[in-house]
């Protein structure tokens, strides 16, 4: 099979795939091994996949659904340890610490209402488009987006009043 | 910041990726020999399963589905000559050869397009019958064959057929009853005649013209003599 039109599509995409998967996990080496296993899931398909419309809402629907698919794995579900780990001190760096008090305040949030974040602020996706991602109602996701504006807001983060 | 500059923020240096696209790609192709390989297996599994299954469906068989050594050797003493015995024809077969020797002015066809079956109208414990019916240019024919003995009353007696016309005769082939519906001023197109024979066997031969015909008066012999014929018999 001529995998020319994957390569290309993807390669243009995989950089944002990244950033999305990590918004949502917290964790680059996470976000790397869903992005894979994605895109290995796309490349499988992408005979069938390439003729769909609305080809960038599939995709980031296969690493939404990859994302959720590896949190249900009996592996990443948390587990009480003797020691505690180490704990990473502030650093002086103000963008840092704000970067990391985001993804403290995204990791709060319940599964979906954190993708809900994501699609529509990172990924700048309008109500309907998020509801096909997810394949959801648009209702449910305002209803999400709601929820989590209101814990983020309690959080102190300066989110946006809904329209 | 705001949410949306706070998410940029969050990714704006994203280190290096774990992967490269082209594992990626050669990881989705070995997974997708991978499973047609599997499906082809299972097909190839489920395809042996059917011919084992059928082999040991054979080999189970008394005789084991194939040919004894023993039946391989030369037999010591010739094997008498087998007598097949035609199995005896069915009532319904010996009534449909019946058909070819009913009167030709009764239009039977012979070609086997019509034959009798065996009915009981549905009716459960109701005794079974043999009924055959055709059509010719809008007459319809009916032929009821049912063991019943020879009643004793007169059917045609008054008030029992009203306005039909009805004959009753005692003779050597039973009692035979036509009934139809001719008047004084009306010709038949209607004949029914009821054969009640002495070895129980009761027959109905009906010649219906609904009332778009006049029958030929000739055509009540013709029913009569078909009614009597030997071969459509319960009891030879």
């Amino acid at each position: 099979m001529d995998d020319t039109s994957f390569r290309e599509f993807i390669g243009s995409r995989l950089d944002g795939l990244r950033r999305t998967a990590y918004l949502m996990c917290g964790d680059w080496h996470l976000a790397d091994d869903v992005v894979s296993d994605a895109v290995v899931k796309i490349f499988r398909s992408w005979r069938r996949i390439s003729r769909m419309e609305n080809l960038d809402a599939y995709v980031r629907r296969a690493v939404v659904n990859a994302w959720l698919d590896d949190r249900r794995r009996p592996w990443r579900r948390e587990r009480s340890v003797a020691d505690l780990p180490s704990v990473a001190q502030p650093a002086g760096d103000r963008s840092v610490n704000d970067r990391l008090a985001v993804l403290k305040h995204l990791e709060a949030l319940p599964a979906r209402r954190r993708a809900v974040i994501v699609l529509r602020y990172y990924c700048d996706l309008s109500v309907d488009e998020t509801a096909a991602v997810l394949e959801c109602s648009p209702g449910t996701v305002k209803s999400q987006t709601a929820k989590a504006l209101e814990t983020l807001r309690t959080s102190m983060l300066d989110v946006p009043d809904l329209v | 910041m705001g949410l949306t500059e706070d998410l940029h923020a969050a990714v704006a240096d994203p280190p290096a990726p774990e992967f490269d696209l082209d594992q990626l790609v050669q990881r989705g192709r070995t997974r997708r020999t991978t499973s047609r390989t599997l499906v082809g297996l299972a097909a190839c599994a489920a395809v042996g399963l059917i011919i084992g299954g059928a082999y040991v469906a054979t080999a189970t068989r008394p005789n084991g589905g194939r040919t004894l050594p023993v039946a391989a050797a030369p037999p010591l003493v010739a094997p008498a000559p087998r007598t097949v015995t035609p199995a005896a024809p069915t009532t319904e077969e010996r009534l449909n050869a019946a058909l070819v020797s009913l009167p030709k002015s009764l239009h039977a066809p012979a070609d086997g397009t019509v034959q009798f079956t065996r009915s009981a109208d549905g009716v459960p414990g109701a005794p079974d019958y043999f009924r055959v019916s055709w059509n010719y240019h809008g007459i319809g024919y009916f032929i009821d064959i049912f063991d019943a003995p020879i009643p004793k009353g007169n059917a045609c007696a008054s008030g029992n057929r009203g306005q039909v016309g009805c004959e009753r005769t005692i003779n050597a082939h039973g009692t035979t009853f036509v009934t139809s519906d001719a008047t004084a001023k009306k010709k038949a197109s209607v004949i029914s005649v009821d054969s009640f024979r002495p070895d129980h066997t009761h027959v109905m031969i009906n010649e219906n013209a609904s009332n778009h015909h006049i029958l030929p008066a000739a055509d009540k012999a013709v029913l009569i003599a078909a009614s009597h014929l030997a071969a459509l018999s319960l009891h030879p």
